[in-house]
């Protein structure tokens, strides 16, 4: 039994020895060359889009550093304009120092 | 493609036993090898430098095949299914074998199934494919005793496999 088994089983792994080649598809050539026009039209878009996406992300960034900056020096003008008040509000007063 | 088309799409059917898929990869190939060509450097010959490409083709197209079958029923749920290469290996007759040989190289293949990558290519490469043993070394870019020990480790877990095959179709 057990020989049969194994007689089989070699059978089985030699099954393949001797097939034909199967032929490929005659337009395969065909084929190819038009799957590498569509990949390079499929490129060029991807490509402008890509350089479109980074051009808004960049924009983005320069608008936020703007408003950034901008606000910045509102900020440092609000306070030097107060501390220059402060100076003119101490200089009007009267010292709290007895002397 | 006249020289090696023919060599290419055989080599594939041997790694999916699907001819549609066999077609697309041998498509892959091609495309690949006219994009890559100022990679190869001629090393090698440009023959082997094809196969190379074509068996990496095809192990990255079954690797592709496991991760979808074992996502297919989350994918299912979302709809996003692409079930265009979900087919059934276990049943595949191969157009070049002999009626007398179909059923027991349907029963090889189920087996070849369940090898690993290394010891897969290298027995397609040499039981089916009939290449030397010096020409899959360079293909697979190991020495012919590494491709020996692959070859025999293959013979035996196929033999085991078989075995319990054959076992459980006498149940």
């Amino acid at each position: 039994m057990n020989n049969d088994k194994e007689k089989r089983v070699e059978d089985i792994l030699n099954s393949m020895k001797g097939r034909t080649e199967v032929p490929v598809n005659p337009f395969l050539y065909e084929k190819v060359m038009f799957r590498m026009q569509q990949k390079e039209t499929a490129g060029e878009r991807a490509y402008s889009t890509t350089i479109f996406k980074w051009a808004a992300v960049l924009a983005l960034l320069v608008v936020i550093n703007g408003i950034t900056i901008i606000g910045n020096a509102t900020r440092q003008h609000m306070a030097n304009s107060t501390h220059q008040h402060g100076d003119l509000i101490e200089l009007e007063s009267p010292s709290s120092y007895n002397y | 493609m006249d020289t090696y088309g023919q060599q290419v799409y055989n080599t594939a059917l041997s790694f999916v036993h699907n001819n549609e898929a066999a077609e697309d990869l041998a498509q892959d190939t091609f495309i690949e090898i006219y994009q890559s060509i100022h990679k190869f450097n001629e090393r090698s010959a440009l023959g082997t430098w094809i196969y190379r490409v074509t068996v990496n083709k095809c192990l990255d197209h079954i690797r592709y095949c496991k991760r979808s079958k074992r996502f297919a029923f989350f994918t299912s749920i979302t709809g996003n299914v692409d079930d265009k290469y979900l087919y059934d290996t276990a049943n595949y007759f191969h157009p070049g074998v002999a009626n007398e040989q179909k059923e027991n190289a349907r029963l090889l293949y189920a087996a070849i199934d369940t090898l690993g990558d290394t010891q897969r290519t290298a027995f397609i490469l040499c039981f089916i494919e009939e290449l030397p043993q010096k020409e899959v070394a360079a293909i697979m870019d190991l020495n012919v005793k590494a491709v020996e020990s692959l070859l025999q480790r293959a013979k035996a877990h196929l033999r085991k496999k078989l075995g319990n095959l054959l076992e459980d179709r006498r149940k």
